[in-house]
């Protein structure tokens, strides 16, 4: 045997003679012999005990998963907001008679999904807010203005649906630097679960106390789709008659709503036992509303019972609230996805940032006029600054003025002439219509020698009044709308006053339209020659 | 005792790294069809081509969507997401290395002939012997110029005998009869030192057959004067005993055709076989002795000596592969040799990667980062199947599919470049097999790594 490991031997071992050398060679053998068993024992068990040990912490952490605050992140940068968005934003046209501008999100975080923006957007986004001026609304300041009281000018609602983790941890901490607030619709039933998609009651109980955020109701378990048939196709929970497999059969509009009620009760419900305030708010999921046939409006009565309004949500477009969805306890937002960028986000806002009818000159913003549609449309002009409102030979056509700036109009009075005319029993009408969309629509329309004043009643037309007029070549009016009426007066003279119908929250309001009407190809074209509001 | 005295093939692996090597015996007939039909290839064969490729990159398109799919990984598990990625380039870096490997001689070869010794080295082998003994004298090469030397390492059974009969038949043979048993290390340089005048040393093992031609292949590598070793091919010359030795003639295929030629591409090929490979005399001969008397902690190396004479050799010279030098042998054919033969390789590599491991960082940067995962991913392993088995399954509740379907993945595509590329029809049935012994053989490298030093164990 070679000695060639054998390099330091320590003093006094015996080193002459042979057999301390077979001595010496064998403590040498045995240690090594130990250092490898040492060596193999630690490689294998060491990282199979730390692998072990680190998935029994893991499943520790997520059994108590649901009282767990996790880390929130409060280093979110946001860049400096560009000056001339700031510089729009801060030059927004306000009005008293409006609704919140409601903005929507889901989860912020890193991910692909549509419905999470990143952090740094969101923070891009909440400067841009904050640099403007412009306030955050509570869900306190929404439903006073349900009863009534305007609301701040330049004012936004930020809302989050679902209740996902993403808000405690990215989005609070940009709120807190911006002093900011945001109402968010939880899920209650999948609180703190799927983990770690879910905020926790913990994180929910720190974000309401922290003053910053009203938390209300998103379903407790209704935030999933249900079997409609048994072909397997489904539907959202909400909306949908449920497949019952044992009894092969959809369910009876009945227990359809028990199970509907249950469920809006029980996130309410749960809510309160977690030591929130009573939710006065409900989000529809996926923003699905209506019923399938054999339930209608029963979905509808049960949130207006349990709530004071329901939120729904519009992707990719700039929305305001209706009054026909305020009449049925609606409002609707506007979705911020992950593909909005700062400038689509502040194009959104403008979009919907109200006119006040106070001084409103329409024919001078030619550039705010859409179709019936709301296409936009630029109004074509007369040299002497009237508006032409041509359908065409023998058509019928519709101007609306900034709808989704003043959809929620409820006390302003018109000022028109209305003309075009040449002699009597030409065909061609020239009209105004008041609370344009409201479901108690006022239409004006007036000939060379009549008038005829009508409101829309579900799909049949009512004529309010009707008369004939000294031949003209214009007529004036005037309408006034307030909450209790509509009054016209052609040329100086009351002609009509319609009572209109108020309900719960819900006032009758809408915006203006130009209407034109032509019989024949000789009709001349209908022309506003003047139009203002106060 | 093992039975053969082969050597070395497999880079010592875990996991699917051990689905090595192994080639399908052919009859030369089969390899000429082989070869013509890739000049002018049928259409039935053509369409086969077309659609092993698109299974091929089918699989790797899958797999490689997967991961980008769960690229969420990272962020639970950094560690083992970064390690499957790792391990995924490992395996399939190496077929891209392998398909850039294409061997060019210089004009000189053409008139290269240098003298050239094969040495087999024999014991307890009187089964093989003779064949082994006429396939090396029957080798296409001038005779002036070639000597066949055996070295029968006293033999306790008719080895020696079945030598004589074969050297009565052809008296050219230079028989060797050492006195003593000293192991096969001593053999073989018994062996080079009986022939004394070759330029060229050819080492085949005692169960092995080479082709005719596969000297002359073998040899024409050495023309170019930085070559100090070239490695053959060896394919499984049982391959059609049972399913074991179905999967070991796939997985000899791979290591040598894919495994090697990735390695030849650096000129740093880190084991030339036992089963056959040459050495340049003036290669060797300044390292015998310290080969020979190779010691490591404190016990005498006897088997690995393939893989050790190569680590010799790799600091100063350029090491090849030549595919075209082809021999056969034969695998073992029950679970337990072929255990203790993994076993053996095992150990070898461990020894002598801690050799390697002080030579790789000199070679290509490439090359050097192929070979230190090959060194590394090995140890990783037995935590990855603890994970997979044990980990996942008890807190997740997830059965092993994932790591299951990977590794048959491979399986699979080391199937069908076999398949691919050697028309093997039987190609499939070693795949299912490999599955099994992948998370068996990682079971291997601890207990392997806990008696390196019982050197007598299971060898010759």
């Amino acid at each position: 045997m070679s000695n060639r490991v054998l390099t330091p031997k320590p003093d006094g071992s015996p080193r002459n003679s042979s057999k301390g050398r077979d001595l010496w060679h064998r403590v040498v053998s045995m240690f090594i012999s130990f250092a490898l068993v040492a060596v193999v024992v630690g490689y294998v068990v060491g990282p199979a005990a730390w692998q072990w040990t680190a998935a029994t912490d893991r499943q520790a952490e997520l059994s108590d998963y649901t009282d767990r605050v996790f880390e929130q992140f409060t280093n979110i940068s946001a860049p400096p907001s560009d000056t001339d968005l700031v510089a729009q934003l801060k030059a927004a046209s306000t009005s008293p008679q409006a609704g919140p501008i409601v903005l929507t999100y889901h989860d912020i975080g890193y991910n692909s999904s549509e419905y999470t923006v990143t952090p740094e957007a969101f923070a891009s986004q909440m400067q841009l807010l904050a640099d403007a001026g412009w306030q955050t609304l509570s869900a306190g300041q929404l439903s006073d203005w349900l009863d009534g009281k305007p609301l701040p000018p330049h004012s936004v609602q930020i809302t989050f649906d679902d209740g996902a983790h993403g808000i405690w941890q990215y989005a609070d901490p940009i709120l807190a630097r911006n002093n900011q607030r945001a109402v968010a619709y939880v899920i209650t039933g999948f609180v703190g679960t799927r983990n770690p998609y879910y905020a926790t009651w913990s994180e929910l109980t720190r974000m309401h106390a922290s003053g910053r955020w009203d938390i209300q109701a998103h379903t407790h378990l209704g935030h999933i789709e249900i079997p409609t048939d048994a072909a397997g196709h489904t539907g959202p929970f909400l909306t949908n008659l449920q497949y019952l497999p044992e009894a092969n059969r959809v369910e009876t509009p009945s227990e359809f709503r028990t199970r509907v009620s249950e469920d809006l009760l029980e996130s309410k419900k749960q809510l309160v036992t977690h030591g929130f305030p009573e939710p006065q708010f409900f989000a529809y999921p996926f923003s699905a509303h209506t019923e399938v046939a054999g339930v209608e409006g029963v979905l509808g009565e049960a949130v207006q019972s349990l709530f004071k309004a329901a939120m729904l949500d519009t992707p990719r477009a700039a929305v305001a609230t209706r009054p026909s969805e305020l009449a049925v306890g609606n409002v609707d937002r506007m979705d911020m996805t992950s593909d909005v960028s700062i400038e689509t986000f502040a194009e959104r806002i403008l979009a919907v940032s109200p006119i006040s009818p106070a001084g409103v000159q329409p024919l001078s913003i030619a550039n705010q006029w859409t179709t019936y549609t709301e296409d936009h449309v630029r109004l074509t002009m007369d040299d002497s600054g009237g508006a032409v409102i041509d359908p065409g030979p023998l058509g019928y056509v519709g101007r609306l003025f900034a709808p989704l700036k003043t959809g929620l109009w409820n006390r302003y009075t018109v000022d028109a002439v209305l003309g075009g005319f040449g002699r009597a029993g030409e065909g061609t009408a020239t009209g105004l219509t008041v609370l344009t969309k409201d479901p108690q629509q006022v239409d004006i329309s007036v000939s060379a020698d009549s008038y005829t004043i009508s409101q829309l009643k579900g799909t049949e037309v009512r004529v309010l009044a009707q008369g004939k007029l000294p031949v003209a070549g214009s007529h004036q009016a005037e309408v006034a709308v307030d909450f209790g009426s509509v009054t016209v007066k052609i040329d100086g003279r009351q002609v009509s006053s319609t009572p209109l119908v108020r309900s719960g929250t819900y006032v009758p309001a809408g915006g203006i339209q130009l209407t034109g009407y032509r019989q024949t190809a000789e009709s001349p074209v209908p022309r506003v020659l003047e139009l203002s509001v106060r | 005792m093992a039975p053969r005295s082969a050597q070395a093939l497999v880079p010592a692996g875990h996991g699917v790294e051990d689905l090595a090597p192994a080639v399908p015996r052919r009859p030369r007939a089969a390899f000429r069809r082989g070869r013509e039909a890739k000049r002018a290839p049928l259409p039935r064969l053509r369409l086969e081509r077309g659609v092993l490729y698109l299974a091929l990159t089918a699989i790797v398109v899958v797999i490689c969507t997967l991961k980008a799919l769960t690229v969420n990984n990272f962020e639970d598990s950094p560690f083992w997401a970064t390690y499957s990625i790792v391990v995924l380039i490992f395996i399939f870096g190496r077929f891209g290395l392998a398909w850039r490997y294409r061997p060019s001689f210089s004009a000189g070869v053409a008139t290269y002939l240098p003298s050239v010794a094969i040495i087999v080295p024999a014991y307890n082998e009187q089964d093989a012997i003779a064949a082994t003994l006429r396939s090396c004298l029957a080798a296409d090469y001038p005779s002036h110029l070639i000597q066949v030397v055996v070295v029968d390492d006293c033999s306790t059974d008719m080895t020696l005998d079945r030598i004589r009969e074969v050297e009565a038949e052809f008296p050219g043979l230079l028989v060797v009869a050492a006195e003593v048993n000293r192991g096969k290390r001593h053999v073989m340089a018994a062996g080079m030192q009986a022939a004394r005048d070759a330029d060229i040393l050819v080492f085949i093992d005692s169960d092995s057959i080479i082709e005719p031609g596969a000297v002359r292949s073998l040899v024409r590598y050495f023309e170019d004067s930085t070559v100090g070793a070239v490695c053959g091919h060896t394919d499984v010359s049982n391959k059609t005993t049972n399913l074991l030795t179905r999967m070991q003639a796939m997985q000899y295929y791979i290591a040598f055709n894919v495994y090697k030629s990735a390695e030849a591409l650096f000129g740093s090929v880190t084991c030339c076989s036992g089963c056959f490979s040459g050495y340049r005399r003036s290669a060797i001969e300044p390292i015998t002795a310290a080969w020979v008397g190779q010691q490591f902690l404190g016990q005498p190396s006897t088997y690995g000596d393939d893989r050790s004479l190569t680590n010799f050799l790799l600091p100063n010279w350029r090491i090849l592969f030549a595919p075209d030098a082809k021999a056969q042998t034969a695998v073992p054919d029950r679970l337990s040799k072929f255990l203790r033969q993994q076993l053996r390789w095992k150990k070898s590599w461990l020894r002598e990667s801690t050799r390697a491991v002080r030579i790789m960082w000199r070679k290509p940067p490439l090359m050097a980062i192929f070979f230190y995962l090959g060194v590394l991913l090995p140890f990783v392993a037995p935590q990855v199947v603890f994970r997979a088995f044990f980990v996942s399954p008890h807190f997740l509740g997830s059965a092993p599919f994932w790591y299951l379907g990977g590794v048959a993945a491979v399986a699979l595509f080391y199937g069908l470049y076999y398949r691919l590329k050697t028309m093997e029809p039987e190609w499939y049935k070693g795949i299912l097999f490999s599955l099994f012994y992948v998370t068996v053989l990682v079971a291997q490298l601890p207990y392997a790594l806990l008696t390196i030093r019982d050197s007598k164990w299971g060898t010759r």
